[in-house]
């Protein structure tokens, strides 16, 4: 399993990563190799098999009540630019 | 001041020191503090600057007869585990200024119980990394040797109590993080059931994974931090409201009850024959002792290892997309744009690590490999489950090897991260099927390091876990 330079590229881009060209090539080799190896589960015949999500799905995990509480602003004291209670982020979009 | 010998310090010990007068808490806590400021493992990342401050409110309770167990003793945390008030780095530069806003339940816990908190200790970055070479605050070194890596991801915890910086210690585990370090390290160290601990404050690496758990020097010091930590908390939905067991004391009932399971797939000939020597002799030694011991077969361990490393990934892609430099943690230029801040925090704040896995992840999930590997490795993950569960049937703990060899030399995994990974193959299956784990250090190699053996256990079986360990680290 081989990736090439697009793809790793084309990754990099949806997971918000620059990476240089030294990078981008030692990314192709090692990615390529551990994909290599995690190919073995399709050996299996896992048509008949459930997917589980965790290890503990079969026991007692409840959920909390959805209640309205108060927010913790403390959270976001440490926020790049914080005004009153609101956090400024850089621009999403360019201006026409 | 009390001289204080810190070496292999229990719980036990240390109410007893406090009890007959040897030493104060405070004077305990100085001695270790005194001791991380020599330190040359780089086992800690941060020092708590109210340790002394929280010892000295601990001899206060215990001057009064009042506290438990756990009052005045102190221990270290894994800089990925929140303390409110204090640094936590996760082992990261993106984070590296970062301090919480809220303390991790389990923390919080062992605070209510008298605990004192001696600093936050070195990991590898957000918890990914078997050898604690991926943090930015450094590598952590072998105690037993210091050309060596102490294992990872929980390292610097693991080495702190080796190396006599802290009598406890918490980490996590989320392929073997606790338990392949105890093993280097020659420590005990707990992976708890999923469920059976609150994961509120601990910063997610894998959340179907991820276990916080404590290193020690007995495994009745496993025992007692458990049952304080143990047991449901609201804020983490996925954690059990299953009962909590007095673990201290089911640790001293008859061991010989329990039905011991060789598992055939974990002694193959590529762990090292000193392991294998270490191991074959201890289950000799239990059978001569009158244990039930039987051959079991886990079919799917083979495939255990590479489902992890299509799971893993996959939720490591999706966790790490939190740290934007927008909340918290490094920051970027105002002016640039969104997309731009982001790719800015993101390339210069992560380790190489961490980037190969959130690539990797990214990888899984996207469109047109989501069916052909993630939903693949979840099959698997029942398949592995199942393999437990039969076993589970004819044994009640299984006893293996913790690691296919013992701590490798610093720099020796760096450049190729799949011989990394295959360092967790007896660790993984555990966290994939949610079982609890414990390993203890039973011999050396020929080198003088640390060889490690795992238990494991059903789910929310720990008491299990206790009361063999315990029984073998006294004959």
């Amino acid at each position: 399993m081989a990736l090439d330079k697009k793809e790793i590229l084309s990754l990099a881009h949806l997971a918000k990563l620059e990476l240089s060209s030294k990078e981008i090539e030692t990314y192709q080799t090692q990615l390529s190799d551990v994909l290599s190896y995690v190919e073995k589960i399709n050996k299996l015949d896992l048509s008949e098999v459930r997917e589980s999500l965790s290890g503990a799905e079969d026991s007692d995990l409840v959920l909390r009540l959805d209640q309205v509480e108060k927010s913790y602003p403390d959270i976001i004291n440490q926020a790049c630019d914080l005004k009153d209670a609101y956090v400024s982020t850089p621009q999403a979009l360019k201006k026409k | 001041m009390a001289d204080i010998n810190l070496e292999k310090l229990t719980i036990d010990k240390i109410q007893q020191a406090f009890k007959v007068g040897d030493f104060s808490s405070v004077e305990l806590t100085r001695a270790y503090l005194d001791n991380i400021k020599k330190d040359k493992t780089n086992s800690f990342i941060s020092i708590n600057k109210n340790a002394l401050k929280e010892a000295k409110a601990a001899d206060k309770i215990l001057s009064e007869g009042q506290g438990t167990v756990l009052t005045g003793v102190p221990i270290a945390v894994k800089d990925i585990i929140l303390v409110k008030g204090q640094k936590a780095t996760a082992g990261s530069k993106i984070l590296a200024d970062y301090e919480a806003s809220y303390t991790a339940t389990a923390v919080a816990r062992l605070q209510e119980a008298g605990m004192v908190i001696l600093g936050k200790t070195n990991c590898d970055e957000f918890a990914m990394g078997s050898s604690n070479e991926n943090s930015a605050f450094g590598p952590v070194l072998n105690p037993h040797d210091n050309n060596r890596v102490p294992g990872g991801s929980s390292g610097g915890s693991a080495a702190a109590v080796a190396a006599n910086l802290a009598p406890i210690a918490l980490g996590t585990d989320t392929g073997g993080s606790i338990r392949q370090p105890a093993s280097f390290c020659g420590i005990a160290g707990l992976k708890p059931s999923y469920g059976r601990i609150s994961r509120y404050g601990s910063m997610a690496m894998a959340s179907s994974l991820d276990q916080i758990g404590p290193f020690a020097n007995s495994a009745k010091d496993l025992a007692y931090i458990l049952k304080y930590i143990a047991g449901y908390d609201e804020h983490d939905s996925t954690s059990s409201s299953l009962k909590v067991v007095d673990y201290d004391k089911e640790i001293n009932k008859d061991a010989k009850k329990i039905r011991i399971g060789i598992p055939k797939e974990y002694f193959s000939d590529d762990i090292d024959k000193d392991i294998k020597k270490a191991l074959e002799d201890k289950i000799d030694l239990l059978k001569a002792k009158g244990f039930k011991i039987k051959e079991v077969s886990l079919p799917y361990t083979d495939y255990a290892l590479a489902a992890y490393y299509l799971l893993m990934p996959a939720e490591v892609s999706s966790n790490l997309a939190r740290f934007d430099g927008l909340l918290y943690g490094m920051k970027a230029d105002s002016k640039m744009s969104l997309d731009d801040w982001y790719k800015h925090v993101r390339s210069n704040g992560f380790s190489a690590e961490s980037k190969r896995r959130i690539m990797l992840g990214t990888y899984i999930l996207s469109a047109g490999y989501y069916d052909a590997y993630y939903k693949q490795a979840q099959k698997v993950r029942t398949l592995v489950k199942d393999d437990f569960a039969k076993v589970f049937k004819q044994v009640d703990v299984l006893l293996t090897p913790a690691t296919p060899t013992t701590a490798f030399a610093l720099g020796e995994k760096v450049q190729n991260p799949l011989d990394m990974y295959l360092s967790d193959v007896f660790t993984v299956a555990a966290n994939i099927a949610g079982i609890c784990g414990l390993v203890l250090p039973i011999a050396k190699d020929a080198n003088g390091l640390p060889i490690g053996m795992q238990l494991l256990a059903n789910g929310f079986e720990e008491e299990k876990l206790f009361n063999l360990a315990n029984y073998i680290e006294n004959n």
